[in-house]
């Protein structure tokens, strides 16, 4: 260990900090209970010590700050790439780069947020049928009357309305109303099952060739049925004259296309 | 982050300054991510980063010189230590509501800076030596003996201060 013949300086620095073994440690300390001038020097810089760690602790940073992080890491995530890619090219003053970033981003949110996903027919169509189950989407006419149901929409809907008797099927009419399919007026009748389940029939003008790709085709009867399926919701589409019908219900599909089947004037 | 902002203020002494340091710090260790060795002080590692980008960026425009002479410290030093009293009056008055913030600020401002950094990462932060040694880019060795003459100096303004506002009063000699 090295001893100064008189005083301990470093020793007592090392004592403060807790750097010593445990047998310099007691050697200082003895040293400390006998020397006046080491005590006082050791208690004054305690006293430093512990008087910066008081007064000087942290104090909180402005509040906006953690945002600005937090704001120019999403952002940053993206540019620091093309730093790596050209270590020539350093960028001096990062506040205007981080601030439209961080705008960029903001915006490509609200975008996300606001602007209307393009939906398919079939994706439309089982959105619509999941409202009603929601309870997002009401009926405009309750009535277990078909006679009833087609008259509330003779003059709502652009043709001949039509609403089919499934009762001998044991799916008694429940009510309907009329929906707009991308900007169409439509029949849109909804039937429960004998399990409660909900069938919905859907008529509108127009023509089977609209449909997406990615559907099946079944043919009865010398006419074409496309089934779809959309996150559990099974649509049948077929052409009646100038309108197209729709059969949706999260029944298994094949319920549905028999239902179809049964009910689809032959072509 | 608290912690960092009040280094960086602390070494700038500059809040927006100190601002900018702490957001440049966060990115530089959100990019650099992976050099961050598990298990050891994620805090020290902070700091590094922060302590090397003030020293890029910032100390050269306001780099002091360093005229401290050690034996006109030890002197003063002594000399401070030896006007009595301090141990009885000095000592319970640490949190006193006296204590006025800008001046202590401006005691610990008026240590150069490279002192001024080991006693904020020892006794502000409780760095180990070897810490703060990495986060100054500087042997332990220098730590110590920075630190040695920090505490010297900061013990001498800070008396002097006390004893201008009255928190201790001047011996009768």
């Amino acid at each position: 260990m090295p001893t100064s013949p008189k005083h301990f300086k470093d020793e007592v620095q090392d004592l403060l900090d807790n750097r010593l073994d445990a047998s310099t440690r007691a050697e200082v300390e003895r040293h400390l209970e006998t020397c006046t001038e080491c005590r006082r020097e050791f208690e004054a810089m305690r006293w430093t010590k512990s008087f910066a760690a008081k007064q000087f602790a942290a104090k909180p940073a402005p509040s906006e700050l953690r945002e600005n992080i937090l704001r120019a890491v999403e952002a940053g995530s993206g540019s620091a790439r093309r730093i790596t890619f050209h270590p020539a090219f350093k960028i001096q003053n990062w506040k205007p780069i981080l601030a439209w970033a961080a705008a960029l981003v903001v915006l490509g949110i609200l975008a996300l947020i606001f602007i209307p996903k393009q939906r398919t027919l079939p994706q439309i169509v089982a959105r619509d049928f999941r409202s009603y189950q929601n309870e997002k989407l009401t009926l405009e006419l309750d009535t277990p009357n078909v006679k009833k149901m087609e008259t509330f929409f003779a003059g709502r809907v652009p043709f001949t309305p039509h609403v089919y008797d499934l009762s001998v099927k044991n799916y008694p009419l429940v009510g309907g109303r009329v929906q707009d399919l991308q900007s169409r007026q439509t029949e849109w009748v909804v039937y429960r099952g004998p399990n409660n389940q909900d069938l919905v029939c859907q008529m509108y003008v127009g023509n089977v060739s609209e449909l997406p790709t990615g559907s099946v085709e079944r043919q009865h009867r010398g006419k074409t049925f496309y089934v779809y399926d959309v996150k559990g919701v099974t649509m049948v589409f077929w052409q009646d004259r100038k309108v197209v019908c729709v059969l949706i219900s999260d029944m298994p599909t094949e319920s549905v296309v028999q239902l179809a089947f049964a009910k689809a004037p032959p072509a | 982050m608290d912690a960092l902002y009040n280094q960086a203020l602390r070494l700038t002494r500059n809040p927006e300054d100190a601002s900018d340091i702490v957001q440049e710090t966060y990115l530089r260790a959100y990019r650099t991510f992976a050099n961050f060795k598990e298990g050891t002080n994620c805090k020290a590692w902070l700091f590094t980063i922060l302590y090397s980008i003030f020293v890029n960026k910032y100390r050269k425009r306001q780099r002091e010189a360093d005229t401290v002479s050690i034996e006109e410290l030890e002197q003063k030093f002594h000399r401070t230590l030896a006007d009595g009293q301090w141990e009885t009056n000095f000592v319970a008055t640490t949190s006193e509501p006296d204590w006025q913030e800008p001046e202590l600020n401006h005691a610990m401002a008026k240590l150069p800076e490279d002192f001024r950094s080991a006693v904020l990462l020892v006794d502000v932060q409780g760095f180990t030596y070897e810490e703060a040694a990495a986060a100054l880019e500087c042997p332990v060795g220098t730590v110590r003996s920075r630190l040695f003459r920090a505490r010297r100096m900061l013990f001498v303004e800070l008396k002097d201060y006390a004893r201008r506002i009255g928190v201790i009063r001047t011996p009768p000699i």
